[in-house]
């Protein structure tokens, strides 16, 4: 076993990475086996998730335990995905050009949800992974690029185009509503 | 057109969005997945990185941080069960020979674990400015941090050899071996950043900061002084 981790004896020791690797394990494991539909892929997709949050964990506020599980399943999300298209090998294909979808039986998001919810619903995951880490989780362009591995440019690609996508798709809502 | 996408609406949507997420999702209690032993052992790897990591403090660059992880998965991670002497020397062989990557190497013996005894020593000597920050020791290491008001720190180590663990910021780094009375001390030079290391018989020690190297060198000076008359 390893030494230090040996000298860890209480709950109150361990550090925030370890508590919440204890806290989130399970959930960040449904969340990427619920896209990859694979044991072995889907604890990679947790090990790399651990790997990407770790120059993060000072933002990452554990009192709101809400907000924590949300990050750690967005980060989770896009990881799995990143996995996903690798494995599909579509990875010939810029991020931005794929247009994925989590398909996922166990959500049904059109019974609860009101029509700007279900709008974003129907984003591509990539842009929403980006919407959400931005605007509700309160994350700069230059951190999301971090995060996501990828160039602030392309952050903000992606939010000017969720923007236009959603506003597309609402639209195409109200006229729907309208005829 | 009845919405206007702009900040506003989207943190108001994006947070209602996000407890949709999470509501689609069981509680972790109920959740039961039995990992394999093999994620379970990776994550045990990064779980010990993040508490060395920690102590380190910003002396690893945080960008290059993933990149180090990385690289302990899946390269070196040399694991050696040696007599101290034996040990010595192949550790700063091997040190020495991979000044260009990062590097890890962790020695431990299963064998002495209950025979060494750590004796502690600092430097009285502090550089102006610099106070201690953080102070850790158990019967492994003896760890101390100091810290000056623009938040810079000296970061000095001193452990057990048989039960030690360096992990080298060591990609292109400038090398010289100095001499302090019979002492050797391996110094690397990365971006300001200082590293010394040197051994005696029982410890290896570490002094890392970014401060002027003769400063992080009168603190090793005094801590090789002050470790010889104990051993006498």
């Amino acid at each position: 076993m390893l030494i230090y981790l040996s000298l860890i004896d209480s709950l109150e020791d361990k550090r925030k990475f370890e508590r919440l690797y204890i806290a989130y394990k399970q959930t960040m494991y449904y969340v990427a086996n619920r896209i990859l539909k694979d044991s072995y892929a889907a604890e990679d997709a947790v090990h790399q998730a651990f790997l990407r949050i770790i120059n993060h964990l000072e933002k990452i506020d554990e009192s709101d335990c809400r907000k924590t599980k949300a990050f750690l399943v967005v980060v989770t999300e896009h990881i799995s995905i990143d996995l996903y298209r690798k494995r599909k090998r579509e990875n010939i294909l810029s991020y931005d050009e794929i247009m994925i979808y989590i398909e996922n039986d166990s959500i049904n998001f059109d019974a609860h949800m009101d029509e700007v919810s279900l709008a974003i619903s129907q984003l591509p995951i990539n842009y929403s992974t980006v919407l959400l880490l931005k605007y509700s989780q309160g994350y700069n362009d230059t951190e999301i690029a971090q995060l996501l591995h990828i160039k602030e440019d392309n952050v903000r690609k992606r939010i000017s185009r969720a923007k236009k996508r959603l506003a597309q798709i609402l639209n195409i809502e109200e006229t729907k509503d309208e005829i | 057109m009845r919405y206007k996408i702009n900040d506003e609406f989207l943190q108001t949507h994006m947070e209602n969005m996000e407890n949709f997420i999470l509501d689609s999702i069981p509680d972790e209690s109920e959740l039961n997945h039995q990992f394999s032993k093999r994620f379970l052992r990776k994550m045990e790897r990064l779980l010990k990185y993040e508490r060395y990591r920690l102590t380190k403090h910003n002396f690893f660059h945080y960008a290059k941080a993933v990149a180090v992880v990385i690289f302990l998965m899946t390269t070196v991670f040399l694991v050696t069960v040696l007599s101290v002497e034996a040990y010595r020397i192949r550790f700063f062989e091997f040190i020495t020979t991979v000044w260009q990557e990062f590097t890890s190497v962790t020695i431990y013996s299963n064998d002495n674990v209950e025979l060494d005894i750590l004796t502690p020593v600092e430097s009285s000597y502090v550089p102006q400015g610099y106070k201690v920050y953080e102070r850790k020791i158990n019967q492994y290491e003896n760890v101390i941090i100091y810290i000056d008001v623009d938040g810079r720190e000296i970061y000095y180590a001193q452990q057990l050899a048989t039960q030690s663990e360096y992990i080298f910021d060591s990609e292109n780094v400038n090398t010289e071996i100095m001499e302090i009375g019979e002492q050797l001390l391996y110094c690397l030079e990365n971006k300001g950043i200082i590293q010394l290391y040197w051994y005696d018989k029982s410890h290896i020690y570490s002094m890392i900061g970014q401060i002027e190297q003769v400063e992080l060198i009168k603190m090793a000076e005094n801590i090789i002084t002050k470790q010889k008359n104990l051993l006498r």
